[in-house]
């Protein structure tokens, strides 16, 4: 939990550098998904036909926007992911250009290459950045292990994970990934939302996505500016 | 005296002319510079930043416009890939982006790390480089125009941090055509200014952190 709480200092270390200001409530500022009957929609098809369709190696420019209570920053992001082999790299650069930091991982470590000289970083920084990343962009396919439960709208794959337990909800016209949720006992810790998929050389990309933490309470809204594949 | 020798005569004077001109000595070349900018009260000019960044196979492009008044206004607008507006009056810095749609205020008195990156920002746009041989060694690349090249002392906060730092300057050298930055980690930034113009009245708009409309 300490860990957390620094990496969620880093966020306002962070504001420090790219400005703070106080916020009104969050709101989804993307295309809300249109639920629609699953009634005839085969579970295991949908995996499977959304794993075809997932992009394992790419490079996305993002925006990011960090909410933490009334604090917000927002960044330009430079993300390299191979949620195959399970490693990334990310930069993130502020608004002017300037380069704030550069971390690269796997699924366990994360290593900083960079960190602006004029931020003072909480020492387990990366740490939490790195978990978001894993969070939005690894394990987006329930296992064949995963139970199914179709509800009228929508269909939920449950699996137990190593910090509790994962559910995948697919919904939508399209019947792809819209929600990503993690649980300790029955306390919803994260989640990470999906929106406006966008097709690009047969794969496809979520062009919004918004992570929250429930048990910290921050939020990051993350905008796709560019696929680079 | 043969027309061979005429012409040997001619061409070494004219060598040792050039030669006389490129020796010509750094803070000469600075304060020829500086004062050439000296008169300028405004500027405005559109910019595209180039960055190559080391871990990225393409090169990430911010285009946008910088706005000067002397003496205390400063503006930097980022119109792509991402709309962002920074004003600095004094040591106050206003920013906006469109993600957040938001006036964001921020002294740069409490603000260490903003500080830095203004003064940074600040050090490289304003053509006044004679305070910098302190903290650089400067080489003059080129003439007409002039073209400068500055690497960090040691025990430098920049020599950690930078490779070198070239700047080329515009045909009339009344202001900087392009910066170019070689970082140690590998990554550059190439800063090119475009349509640039000097002593020009600026609309108010300028100076405004949200974009209207």
């Amino acid at each position: 939990m300490a860990k957390t709480k620094k990496g969620i200092a880093l966020y306002l270390l962070l504001a420090g550098l790219v400005g703070l200001c106080s916020t009104g409530c969050s709101s989804i500022p993307f295309k809300k998904v249109q639920y629609v009957s699953v009634s005839k929609v085969q579970p295991t098809a949908i995996r499977e036909q959304f794993a075809s369709t997932l992009s394992q190696k790419f490079q996305v420019i993002n925006t990011i926007v960090f909410q933490y209570r009334r604090h917000k920053f927002s960044a330009i992001g430079y993300t390299d992911i191979d949620s195959l082999q399970k490693l990334f790299k990310i930069i993130c650069l502020n608004h002017a250009g300037i380069k704030l930091f550069e971390l690269a991982g796997n699924d366990n470590s994360v290593e900083c290459k960079f960190a602006f000289e004029g931020a003072s970083f909480p020492g387990n920084f990366a740490q939490a950045v790195a978990d978001d990343i894993r969070r939005i962009y690894f394990d987006s396919i329930p296992g064949p292990e995963a139970k199914i439960y179709k509800k009228k709208k929508k269909i939920i794959f449950r699996q137990p994970s190593e910090t509790g337990v994962m559910e995948y909800i697919f919904a939508g016209t399209d019947n792809l990934l819209v929600e990503k949720r993690c649980y300790k006992g029955w306390r919803k810790i994260w989640s990470v939302f999906y929106y406006e998929y966008r097709r690009k050389n047969g794969k496809l990309y979520p062009s919004g996505i918004m992570l929250k933490h429930h048990k910290y309470n921050y939020q990051l809204t993350v905008r796709l500016k560019e696929i680079q594949t | 005296m043969n027309k061979i020798t005429i012409i040997l005569i001619a061409l070494c004077m004219s060598l040792l002319s050039l030669n006389g001109y490129a020796e010509q000595s750094v803070e000469d070349v600075l304060s020829k510079l500086e004062e050439k900018m000296s008169d300028i009260k405004t500027l405005k000019t559109g910019f595209v930043q180039e960055k190559k960044l080391a871990i990225f196979d393409r090169e990430i492009i911010l285009k946008g416009k910088i706005f000067l008044k002397k003496p205390d206004l400063f503006a930097w607008h980022t119109e792509e890939p991402t709309r962002y507006s920074m004003i600095i009056r004094d040591d106050v810095i206003l920013q906006w982006d469109e993600d957040i749609d938001q006036v964001q205020k921020v002294s740069m008195k409490d603000n260490p790390a903003f500080q830095t990156v203004v003064g940074q920002m600040r050090k490289w746009l304003s053509g006044i480089y004679m305070p910098l041989l302190e903290e650089y060694n400067i080489t003059v690349l080129k003439q007409n125009p002039v073209s400068l090249k500055f690497t960090p002392r040691e025990n430098t906060m920049a020599y950690n941090i930078i490779n070198y730092v070239r700047i080329v300057f515009r045909e009339d050298e009344r202001y900087i055509h392009e910066i170019y930055i070689k970082e140690k980690t590998g990554d550059s930034t190439l800063l090119r200014f475009n349509d640039t113009m000097l002593n020009t009245p600026i609309d108010d708009a300028a100076w405004e952190v949200k974009p209207r409309g």
